[in-house]
């Protein structure tokens, strides 16, 4: 089953002129139009993603992977202009046009981000249980006990000890922070997950243990999700099918040990090529 | 009866790093593999063993050819279907293991071996008794079982591997050398367990550098030689020459 479908996204930064699209992107080697300076961090991306499925974004800074991913996450920026459509199972219409009341519930119940500084995603100051309880009580959920269960069993499946869940999230690890905003994103049972750089600021043995933690539960909970990162090693572990950004377009896509093995595009060889 | 037909596969590399010059991998192979066989592949090295195997598998976008899987829901041309269609069919239906361990970093050699059969839907539990056996059976040492593959030896790995490619008998099972970095003595229970382990309803085709393997296992051999199909030799033959260390 198909649950989105993106057609023509694009995000840019600057007044846009009629060459701007012509003027950037692969070709073009860049993603500043010449002609009227508008930075377009993403144009022409077309893609899909099924129920249960893990989509990877991989390119380098400034390819566009997190203007899309944004985008995909409902995020907005007041700074940007944004256009294309995006289309959602259950959902009539272009999500990007929805009104505030959708837009909140599609972000509270079945799209969920995790963003990539622990910060944007987390209030240092409440507990970690509270972070997470947050979230339910934004979706609607109004019984302490319930909301306290569904903490409970969030926290043994992101597996942050339970003893920590009264103490403020400020006093846990980098890894358990990234836990609670993995267990936050689940809370409302999604159906997408939109991962930014899931791995910022972890030491590389944590990495590890938050990407299986989190593949763990993807499947369990049958969650779809977009994975966006720099780093080919973390698609690799979590994509089945990967896109390759640059100069904010996407320049190939495919099964991901298709595109890791057999790159066809020139950047994306020259990509692999340089893991080290 | 006939569950994969490859026909006319070629496969080119564009290296763009090189100046795009362009590198051939396999050029117009054409087999069948019958219903329940074994078939191995054998060559030199950069014979294009490994290359078919990820073409087969879709690691590699064939650039010329068919693949059709003969499955119980109807032929797929493996070489074109969509992306969504192979992934579908990987786990269950078409398995694939080269001869190094891919494995996620800090899970324990049981749990990597118990894995796709949770994914199958497989009880945990019940998927880790499975994958003890296997590495019982390939004589992983059983202190080794709870600990990250990442340490062990290249044998141990290589065994974890195999444990983990056979667990979930597949309909159609990919074995690239499988066996290169084991000691006789290991080799051997490999070679046993790839005949007890997996019934009459896994096809197997397997690349493989050691004779005693294919002697032991092989139903027929197809030698490949500078990426084309050189010929095929049926069981039983004479098969002392194709046998390229």
């Amino acid at each position: 089953m198909t649950l989105l479908e993106a057609e023509n996204l694009q995000t840019r930064y600057g007044p846009g002129c009629s060459q701007c699209i012509a003027s950037t992107g692969d070709g073009a080697g860049t993603n500043q139009c010449p002609h009227c300076d508008t930075v377009v961090a993403c144009a022409e991306a077309d893609l899909g993603v099924e129920a249960g499925e893990v989509l990877g974004i991989v390119g380098e800074s400034g390819s566009g992977k997190s203007s899309l991913a944004e985008l995909l996450a409902l995020e907005r920026d007041e700074d940007a202009t944004t256009a294309g459509e995006v289309r959602y199972a259950g959902h009539d219409g272009n999500l990007l046009d929805v009104d505030y009341e959708t837009r909140h519930a599609l972000r509270t119940g079945e799209i969920a981000l995790v963003h990539q500084h622990i910060r944007d995603g987390l209030n240092l100051e409440f507990t970690g249980g509270g972070n997470v309880a947050e979230k339910l009580l934004s979706a609607g959920n109004r019984s302490y006990e319930d909301v306290r269960d569904r903490v409970r069993t969030l926290f043994e499946a992101t597996e942050i000890p339970l003893a920590r869940m009264d103490d403020p999230a400020s006093t846990y690890s980098g890894g358990m922070q990234r836990r609670v905003q993995i267990a936050r994103a689940l809370a409302t049972d999604p159906d997408l997950i939109v991962l930014d750089e899931p791995t910022t600021g972890l030491d590389v043995s944590v990495q590890a243990r938050v990407l299986d933690m989190f593949r763990r539960v993807q499947r369990e909970e049958g969650v779809a999700a977009i994975v966006v990162s720099h780093d080919l090693s973390v698609v690799r572990l979590l994509a089945d099918r990967t896109l390759v950004m640059r100069h904010g377009r996407i320049v190939e896509s495919g099964l991901t040990d298709r595109v890791m093995e057999d790159p066809h595009h020139e950047y994306t060889q020259t990509l692999i090529n340089s893991v080290i | 009866m006939t569950v994969l037909s490859v026909d006319g596969l070629s496969k080119t590399f564009d290296m763009h790093v090189l100046g795009d010059t362009q590198v051939v991998g396999l050029d117009d192979v054409s087999f069948d593999v019958h219903d329940g066989e074994f078939l191995a592949v054998v060559g030199e090295s950069g014979s294009g063993k490994s290359s078919l195997l990820k073409c087969l598998y879709r690691t590699y976008d064939p650039t010329a050819g068919e693949v059709v899987y003969h499955g119980p829901d109807g032929d797929v041309d493996l070489a074109t279907c969509p992306d969504r269609t192979v992934i579908d069919l990987r786990g269950d239906t078409i398995g694939y293991t080269s001869q190094f361990l891919d494995e996620i970093p800090r899970v324990p050699a049981v749990d990597v071996v118990a894995r796709p059969l949770v994914e199958q839907g497989t009880d945990t539990q019940k998927a880790r008794g499975r994958a003890r056996e296997l590495l019982a059976a390939l004589s992983v040492p059983e202190q080794l079982w709870q600990a990250y593959p990442a340490t062990f030896s290249g044998g141990e790995r290589q065994r974890v591997n195999l444990a983990q490619a056979l667990a979930p008998k597949p309909e159609l099972l990919l074995l690239d050398e499988p066996t290169s970095a084991l000691d006789p003595e290991t080799r051997q229970a490999a070679i046993d367990l790839l005949s007890t382990y997996l019934g009459p309803e896994t096809t197997v085709i397997g690349v493989f550098h050691n004779t005693d393997v294919v002697e032991a296992v092989a139903d027929r051999i197809i030698v490949l030689d500078e990426g084309r199909l050189q010929r095929v030799v049926p069981k039983d033959s004479d098969n002392e020459e194709v046998m390229i260390g």
